[in-house]
């Protein structure tokens, strides 16, 4: 089940469905509410076009298509890309954009909505991620290896909604939330005390609020969000790219705050791809992580 | 004599090979201990606030982690607010 928005939705907030989640702004001037808000639209429906996996009129998949042979792609596509690379370089790999065979292997296809309820057939089910290092992107020109499929699914939404954010506050000169699911971005000033943020993963789950600071962005990863499969042997969506399998659920939760949503989604999703080591990645960073039987772990000066 | 000087000499290689061995396995074993170091949690019901008014939270701001990353130079500091509300909410979507 995807993120479930509770909260009001006053005159300074828009929301609407996206992506099988929530997009939601909250902006600092609510006269300029319906303008960001047809801002974002345009923008989200951009980067959909770009880099949806789902769409087999998306750039991406055309890339995907090209047979190992370079393509030309779009200024978008190649920001989108780049910064999918960059968070596979600064994870060491456990955020890896090549696994997009393997979640189709176990029965991520198509938008999630359309998953909800699917069991995956046990017998075809490994699926080791290409090296991401294998996929060339030169400037604008693109060069998907032969059979691999692309995944943008962990960086493009939190990309789409630091680039949102930064768009709406530089021709709107108003404060901006951003946030998509569990990605929130923030740009311009921030509202008196800074944005209040509920950081709390299914209903029920142990919870908190804390401030932003403006420009700040908050993530994240789950590893009972977007959940299927069958009774028993659940999967989620967060794959382990050396094994093709969703990662252990040593956690259950882990949010975490950076300067950029793509920083913090990255972080957070390589948090639980190491599991029991993510304290270590997370060393110095603003995180809160939750285990599998609700205890939590703050670090880096979360609040209490 | 010369068999004699063998298995002197084997016996100290065994016993050098035998001290390295239990050498490596400690260094593993106390490697894998610090690596699971969120043995320190504490249990948090269904508010996180609640857990730490009632002095019962051991966050590993002090206990758990290394300050000396680079990592906290442009890390946002973030303040606690007020429980249950909020503008957006980030969970796992």
């Amino acid at each position: 089940m995807p993120l479930a928005e509770t909260l009001p939705v006053g005159p300074d907030t828009a929301q609407w469905s996206v992506w099988g989640t929530v997009a939601r702004i909250v902006v600092t001037d609510p006269a300029l509410l319906a303008e960001a808000a047809m801002m974002v639209r345009a923008e989200l429906s951009a980067v959909d076009a770009a880099c949806s996996r789902f769409r087999p009129d998306s750039e991406l998949s055309a890339a995907c298509r090209a047979g190992g042979r370079p393509v030309t792609v779009s200024p978008l596509l190649a920001d989108l890309l780049g910064a999918a690379l960059e968070a596979a370089r600064t994870s060491d790999g456990d955020v890896d954009p090549t696994v997009g065979a393997a979640l189709c292997g176990l029965g991520y296809d198509r938008d999630f909505a359309a998953i909800t309820g699917r069991t995956a057939t046990s017998a075809v089910r490994v699926f080791p991620a290409p090296d991401w290092r294998a996929v060339r992107l030169d400037d604008r020109a693109l060069t998907v290896p032969h059979g691999v499929l692309l995944d943008l699914g962990a960086t493009a939404k939190a990309a789409a909604a630091d680039r949102a954010a930064v768009l709406v506050a530089d021709r709107l000169g108003t404060g901006v939330l951003v946030a998509l699911g569990g990605d929130i971005a923030t740009a311009g000033p921030a509202p008196a005390g800074g944005w209040r943020v509920l950081v709390q993963d299914r209903p029920g789950d142990p919870r908190c609020t804390v401030r932003l600071p403006g420009g700040a962005a908050l993530a994240t990863s789950s590893t009972v969000a977007r959940a299927w499969g069958a009774p028993g042997d659940p999967l989620h969506h967060i794959l382990d790219p050396r094994t093709g399998r969703p990662a252990s659920r040593v956690w259950r939760t882990v949010s975490v705050a950076a300067p950029s949503c793509l920083r913090a989604n990255t972080l957070s999703t390589a948090a639980v791809v190491r599991g029991h080591s993510a304290p270590r990645l997370l060393a110095g960073v603003p995180a809160r992580l939750v285990t599998a039987t609700g205890e939590i772990l703050r670090l880096g000066r979360w609040p209490a | 004599m010369d068999r004699d000087t063998g298995l002197s000499r084997t016996t100290t290689i065994t016993g050098a090979l035998v001290v390295a061995s239990l050498s490596g396995t400690l260094a593993i074993g106390l490697v894998a201990r610090d690596a699971e170091s969120p043995g320190t949690t504490t249990s948090t019901p269904t508010d996180d606030a609640s857990s730490s008014t009632g002095g019962a939270t051991t966050g590993s701001d002090t206990d758990g982690e290394s300050e000396s990353s680079g990592s906290t130079s442009n890390s946002p500091t973030l303040s606690p607010g007020d429980d249950g509300s909020g503008q957006a909410t980030s969970g796992g979507s």
